[in-house]
């Protein structure tokens, strides 16, 4: 009887599991349910911090997270993912501020405005000075005054030895219909190239 | 005894509902347009929106979703009003007319075996209070009349609408009167006035809008036990008999005409029509000139009284302001550059605004519509005698199948719990992980991953002179290449 029990509450818990096939965070086969892809080779990493571009009364400030098993669509795959917010100040007005994203602890780490998803390596997509077999970040960037929604290039650097990041944000053209407003205009710079040095 | 009785009870209480019908709806009477009741339309909105894009917004989500609960998750199968009211909802363009907190969402419908001497709208109701109701409302013309310097019809006939009930608690008679408002102008969107005819979203200037009211009146019997429910309508028009105000206009059903995209291409290139060539030339000037924008060219092409058109091409740069593509009645879609930063293929967002040209053209102007991609020939690096740029075009061969494919896109559970832009985020994210593997070919990969989306894919010729159309055959000996057919 007490063998049958045991039995039971084995095959109970062995049923309720899910099976979770880890993968690389590379893995190009993406999304796929029931998959957790992980950061195995820690490639996320160097690009956790705070950073922080100044010139004069302009600066752009960034906070990069790395979460891990993030839980995508209440658990149907699971990844480890580069987050983040962001503030843009130009010449003394703050254009926008997105800081306090990060303190949400959303269980889908896709939901925060900046997410860094496609690890790319080397000298591509206009990346002209990238070291061959250097990571870099694909990611995107959101605006929640205008809803612009951008690719952004996250590219680990060293300014006079200083940890830094350079980033680009890349606007693609979107569609407006003739009779809807105007929206705001995009909150933060595009098609430029920024240093943010390391905190 | 008691199932008898039961009968009676049931004769009597249809007899009771058919005699309170009888009473409440003098006569049946013809719609007639010219039989007008103005009213001040400055609070009046009217819009052409395609169902993908309302999916997105919780008005509409929440409204389909409250009288087709299974809808959301069941995106391409029947609903159970579907079944119930034996309908297909066509997901295609949707009327949206927003006066202050009102809204309705007239939506086609199709019948298993469609009757040509009529045809049916759906149409939901949110009002202020967030409460849903719902009409199928039948139009059985006597005379439609193509306005076509206003790119909309004129409809004469009789109007009939039929309460929908998506919420069988309670075996019921209920006598519902309904007012269709049916919208009509006779403006052209840029203040001409012309003949009347049904509103589009064209019809902007208030003074030159009317509604024009048809009294429906349905005694309804809902059976709790058996779902079943037997309506009888009665029509008049004229002044408003009570009930709710269904502010709706008619969507007609598309009849397809098939079309060469080689011809419509082909047009693009004619010094006397589009002319697009002076504006790829001027989007390869900007790649050369290694600009960090995306760049584009809208494409206008407006109908005129004498049903010539006028050809209007317009350079963006999609830049802070949201100067982007413009989709609309008169835009036949766009041409924009992909820049060092981006690849030499259209994104899924390409296609989505793809479909977005097609949603809100005129039906003159559907068979136009293109998304045109110019970029960098990844070839060029290796082989500097070739072309520097491509040159692409995109074609709608089936609509349905494009919105499908989007929507299915969209509602995917993997993109569950996110909002529409997240949706597009992560969408973006997935296809960037895809053209990052298939850099090699990105043309094999465009024709593989959207081989189900009802599009076309066309390459300019090196010269600008022709177009090729883009194929990929079936595998023969282990080898799947691209083949070139040009245009005739």
């Amino acid at each position: 009887m007490k063998n049958t029990i045991l039995f039971i509450i084995v095959m109970i818990i062995t049923i309720s599991c899910k099976a979770q096939i880890i993968t690389d965070i590379e893995d190009p086969n993406y999304p796929e349910a029931g998959k957790y892809y992980k950061d195995i080779n820690n490639i996320l990493d160097p690009f956790v911090g705070v950073y922080l571009y100044t010139n004069n009364t302009t600066s752009f400030k960034i906070i990069l997270q790395k979460k891990t098993n993030s839980s995508a669509s209440n658990g149907v795959f699971f990844e480890d993912l580069l987050i983040g917010g962001y503030q843009y100040i130009e010449n003394g007005i703050e254009k926008v501020n997105t800081l306090n994203d990060l303190n949400n602890n959303y269980l889908d780490a896709r939901k925060y405005v900046i997410t860094g998803g496609v690890i790319m390596t080397g000298n591509t997509l206009g990346q002209t000075d990238a070291l061959p077999n250097e990571k870099w970040i694909n990611g995107a960037i959101s605006d929640p005054i205008s809803g612009s929604l951008d690719d952004l290039f996250i590219r680990k650097v060293a300014v006079s030895g200083q940890e830094a990041i350079k980033i680009f944000i890349y606007h693609s053209i979107g569609v407006r219909s003739e009779n809807d407003p105007v929206p705001p205009p995009i909150s933060y710079p595009i098609g430029e190239e920024f240093t943010l040095i390391k905190q | 005894m008691k199932h008898k009785l039961k009968n009676y009870l049931k004769l009597g209480i249809l007899l009771f509902g058919i005699s309170i019908t009888l009473t409440n709806c003098e006569k049946e009477d013809e719609f007639n347009p010219e039989e007008l009741i103005e009213e001040n339309k400055s609070n009046y909105k009217i819009s052409h929106k395609s169902y993908a894009t309302l999916s997105a917004q919780s008005k509409f989500s929440n409204a389909i979703t409250k009288l087709v609960p299974n809808k959301n998750s069941l995106m391409n199968n029947r609903t159970v009003m579907e079944n119930q009211y034996g309908f297909t909802i066509i997901e295609n363009m949707v009327t949206e007319i927003v006066v202050d907190d009102y809204v309705s969402y007239t939506i086609l419908i199709e019948r298993p075996e469609p009757n040509s001497t009529y045809f049916e709208n759906l149409v939901l109701e949110v009002f202020e209070n967030n409460t849903v109701k719902a009409y199928i409302v039948k139009y059985t013309p006597t005379e439609i009349t193509e306005v076509t310097a206003h790119n909309s019809f004129n409809f004469q006939g009789n109007v009939e609408a039929t309460p929908i009930n998506y919420d069988n608690t309670l075996a019921r008679w209920e006598l519902e009167c309904s007012t269709v408002w049916v919208s009509y102008c006779h403006n052209d969107g840029t203040g001409n006035v012309g003949g009347s005819h049904v509103a589009g979203a064209n019809c902007t200037t208030a003074n030159l809008m009317w509604d024009t009211p048809v009294t429906s009146c349905s005694s309804v019997w809902y059976d709790d036990a058996t779902q079943t429910q037997i309506t009888t309508t009665t029509t008049t028009s004229g002044s408003p008999k009570g009930g709710s105000n269904l502010h709706t206009t008619p969507l007609l059903p598309e009849f397809e005409e098939v079309d060469d995209p080689c011809e419509k291409l082909k047009e693009l290139l004619e010094t006397d029509k589009q002319n697009i060539k002076p504006d790829i030339q001027f989007l390869k000037d900007k790649l050369t000139a290694g600009v960090k924008k995306e760049w584009g060219v809208n494409l206008n092409r407006t109908k005129n009284p004498d049903d010539t058109h006028t050809y209007t091409n317009t350079q963006v740069e999609g830049s802070t302001n949201g100067l982007d593509h413009t989709k609309g009645w008169n835009w036949i879609g766009g041409a924009h550059i992909h820049t060092t930063s981006g690849y030499s293929m259209y994104s899924w967002k390409d296609i989505h605004i793809h479909q977005g040209f097609n949603e809100l053209a005129s039906s003159d102007n559907q068979s136009h519509v293109t998304t045109i991609l110019v970029c960098n020939n990844p070839a060029y690096d290796t082989d500097p005698t070739i072309n520097q740029y491509n040159v692409y075009a995109l074609s709608t061969e089936d609509y349905t199948a494009l919105n499908t494919q989007i929507n299915n896109t969209l509602n995917s559970p993997l993109y569950s719990g996110l909002t529409y832009k997240q949706k597009l985020k992560e969408i973006h994210r997935k296809q960037k992980k895809d053209l990052k593997a298939n850099q090699a070919d990105l043309e094999k990969y465009f024709l593989k991953a959207f081989r189900k989306y009802g599009i076309s894919l066309y390459k300019a010729s090196d010269d600008m002179s022709n177009w090729n159309k883009l194929t990929l055959p079936p595998v023969k000996n282990g080898t799947q290449v691209v083949v070139k057919t040009p245009c005739n």
